[in-house]
């Protein structure tokens, strides 16, 4: 058994196309680092200049407006002189402190600023968000800001309560760490999960060329592919080293960041009242929690390859099917289809591994169902029934691994 | 060597790998349609609202002020106010299908903008607008535009029109699929070398062939190219060969979209043999189509991922291979600004060939092969 596990584990990490594709991965995560990763431009960022406009244009109507007759004009300037009268009090605040470098008190601000500015904008015609969420022609954009701004809310409320020393990195989600959790929530999971496919894709196949020395390996079939399974886990493992190194240099750049910063998760309820409610998670329960779904999806990925392998015997096949699987999603997935339809029951649904954690997808679904605990039930019971299948085919007297 | 080039034509009619490069060349240029349908690209009230908004972004970074010639804004603030009120403009003659009106409007934008760039604190809203040479070629084009008195607006699903966006985007993309396409040029025939060397051919006319193969089945793509967009000339028309295009060569100019493909055509026949070649030595000296394409990849991306390389080399032939962005002036937009122009990399990649041709003549034999 260990020597044959020894045999795969060399074969596995001498073969050419797997170490071609640790090599691309490992450049696009260098070409990440330093082509992409200086680029980001959060659209909740700290601007000084943005506050102080905002807040001068205020201040000066405000101050136009003191001690006029109010009677006779248009209802929506009173409006106005009663909402700026509120919100730029605020406003002053965060350009003091950020005048004084003292960030906590920013921050304690900020969550105010954030509060109030939703309550007043969320559809409201008179007030409009951030126009950078306009830019793409977004049609949901007031919902993404809506999102966004009570993720600002839940986010400086724990920095003003931090007992970690701030920055304008963390702020930004700049950090090694923050970084990391942004693209958990964006491509990277689909990424590796596509390179475990391609990883383990002629696993089973590659045996054709050593029948012979195969067939000196007193084990039975279904062992064989238990070990092979074990050599691709190991080998996805391996797909985390470039990761690493990766995120090592964006921590020397702009700080690693802490596992005690804020990562909030959405509270989907339907009920409108509570609407849009947030609350705190931190960022390493949000980390563990995305690697441990993260793991099981390649697991599951592993062992339909194998399955299709010892039954189509055919990479192509292999190639599709995980295909199939790992963008099932986009056959079904629209804004808000979840209130309709209950996607929480696909295994599919749950191939955005961040954003299942920070239940995001909860909020583009419109649905309160998909969570962590089901997702990876469903994920563990479909590798579970597709390893029992595997077994039960390898364990049949007329079949055999290697013809 | 005919006979060389005879036996080659022969094995490589059977070899699969070309017909997958060729329905890569479909599939792509299908892909294209979709995208350019699928994101609305060339829509142009999409872009402008798009353009709408950035001016928006910038704007909310100044107070708001009395913007007339005698308020008491910045002239930055009065400029990009004039700019935000220009964009309405543009999208009001779009929605009114108003061409000409559309046309002057840009031009005053145009106008507008290479103004803004002499004003004091520009370098803090530079972001979301464009470059001064990229205005300066929206300005060349819109003046044509409004000089030739023209009132139809291009669309991208007519035949011209898509040529010239396909060529435009494909710059990084040819590189990429030339060295897939022969990165194991010569590593099929390695796998037999007692048969090429029992063949009584000189290494030389060997490889001369195998480059002739390789680079007939090149133009066959890019034939195909242009063989897979006819349904839309059918469709929806030829389109404009002669609108204009802005590029840089020494300064903004215009030329016009068939001397534009021609000359993409053009440039990507040269890489691809400056590709071949380089292929072949890495062939001969890795022997592994992986190390092959590995060595491929990080030549090329090099100057991408540190765009100082470009500043700090600017002979290098590889910053050339994306051709379209040297046409684009991208290298005038570095932190340390270069003039290199699609001329001087003509001369670089033809005197790389020359080096190219004479190391493999010179150095490599029939003797070099032997089995990987």
């Amino acid at each position: 058994m260990w020597s044959y596990f020894k045999f795969e584990f060399k074969q596995f990490f001498t073969n050419k196309k797997n170490l071609a594709i640790y090599f691309l991965l490992a450049f696009a995560t260098f070409f990440y680092v330093f082509k992409i990763a200086p680029t980001y431009n959060p659209i909740e960022s700290v601007e000084y200049e943005e506050i102080e406009a905002r807040y001068l244009t205020r201040q000066e109507f405000l101050d136009h407006m003191e001690g006029q007759d109010l009677n006779d004009v248009h209802p929506s300037v009173i409006y106005a002189i009663e909402i700026f009268k509120e919100v730029n009090p605020v406003d002053k605040k965060r350009l003091d402190a950020l005048d004084e470098g003292d960030l906590k008190k920013y921050a304690d601000v900020t969550r105010d600023w954030y509060y109030f500015t939703n309550s007043i904008t969320y559809r409201n015609e008179a007030f409009s968000y951030n126009s950078k969420y306009f830019i793409k022609n977004n049609k949901y954009a007031e919902d993404d800001a809506f999102y966004a701004y009570l993720e600002q809310v839940v986010r400086y409320d724990t920095y003003s309560k931090a007992d970690y020393e701030l920055s304008l990195e963390i702020f930004e989600q700049r950090t090694a760490l923050q970084t990391f959790e942004r693209l958990l929530k964006g491509v990277l999971p689909i990424i590796l999960i596509v390179c475990v496919l391609l990883l383990s894709i002629d696993i089973v196949k590659k045996d054709q060329r050593h029948r012979s020395i195969l067939k000196g390996f007193p084990i039975s079939d279904w062992k064989k592919l238990l070990v092979k399974m074990l050599v691709a886990l190991l080998g996805s493992v391996g797909l985390f080293v470039p990761l690493i190194v990766g995120i090592f240099i964006i921590g020397l750049q702009s700080g690693f960041g802490n596992f005690n910063l804020p990562s909030p998760v959405y509270v989907a309820h339907l009920d409108w009242r509570v609407e849009g409610k947030f609350e705190m998670m931190i960022l390493g329960t949000f980390l563990e929690q995305s690697l441990i779904l993260l793991f099981t999806w390649f697991i599951v990925i592993i062992n339909i390859v194998l399955l299709c392998s010892i039954i189509f015997r055919s990479e192509m096949v292999n190639f599709v099917v995980g295909l199939l699987l790992i963008f099932g999603e986009n056959f079904y997935s629209s804004r808000y289809v979840g209130y309709f339809w209950d996607v929480q029951y696909y295994p599919t649904s749950y191939i955005q591994v961040g954003q299942i954690i920070s239940k995001r997808r909860n909020f583009y679904y419109m649905n309160e169902h998909l969570d962590f605990t089901l997702g990876l039930q469903l994920l563990l019971g479909l590798a579970g029934v597709v390893i029992f299948l595997m077994i039960l085919i390898s364990l049949n007297r007329r079949y055999k691994l290697i013809k | 060597m005919l006979r060389a080039l005879k036996v080659g034509l022969v094995i490589e009619r059977a070899n699969r790998k070309n017909l997958v490069v060729l329905v890569a060349v479909v599939i792509i240029v299908f892909g294209f349609m979709f995208y350019i349908n699928a994101q609305a690209i060339g829509n142009q009230i999409v872009e402008k609202k798009g353009d709408y908004y950035s001016a928006q972004v910038i704007l909310s970074k100044f107070q708001v002020k009395d913007a007339l010639e005698t308020g008491d804004g910045s002239d930055l603030y009065k400029n990009l106010v004039k700019q935000k009120s220009h964009i309405a403009l543009q999208i009001a003659a779009l929605t009114m299908d108003k061409q000409s009106m559309y046309y002057e409007t840009s031009l005053q934008l145009a106008e507008l903008r290479q103004e803004a760039f002499e004003l004091e604190g520009y370098e803090n809203v530079a972001e979301l607008l464009p470059s001064k040479l990229q205005n300066s070629m929206d300005y060349l084009y819109f003046k044509r535009m409004i000089d030739e008195g023209k009132d139809t607006i291009s669309d991208l699903f007519q035949y011209m029109p898509f040529l010239l966006f396909f060529f435009v985007h494909i710059g990084a993309g040819w590189y990429i699929f030339i060295s897939f396409h022969t990165s194991s040029i010569l590593l099929d025939d390695f796998e037999h070398a007692s048969i090429i060397q029992g063949f009584p051919v000189r290494f030389d006319y060997y490889i001369l062939s195998k480059c002739i193969i390789a680079f007939l089945s090149i133009v066959t793509s890019i034939l195909l190219i242009f063989i897979c967009a006819i349904p839309l000339w059918i469709i929806n028309g030829l389109g404009n060969p002669l609108e204009p295009v802005g590029i840089y060569v020494g300064k903004a100019t215009l030329i016009s979209t068939s001397q534009y493909i021609a000359m993409s055509v053009g440039y990507m026949m040269v890489i691809s043999i400056f590709v071949m070649l380089l292929s072949i030595i890495l062939n001969v000296l890795l022997k592994n189509m992986y190390l092959t394409l590995f060595v491929h990849f990080i030549l090329f991306f090099l100057p991408m991922i540190f765009p100082s390389l470009i500043s700090l080399i600017p002979y290098n032939p590889f910053n050339f291979m994306n051709f379209n962005d040297i046409l684009r002036g991208f290298p005038l937009d570095l932190a340390k600004p270069v003039d290199i122009t699609m001329s001087l990399g003509l001369i670089m990649i033809c005197i790389s060939i020359i080096l190219m041709l004479f190391v493999i003549k010179t150095f490599f034999t029939t003797g070099k092969i032997s089995r990987a």
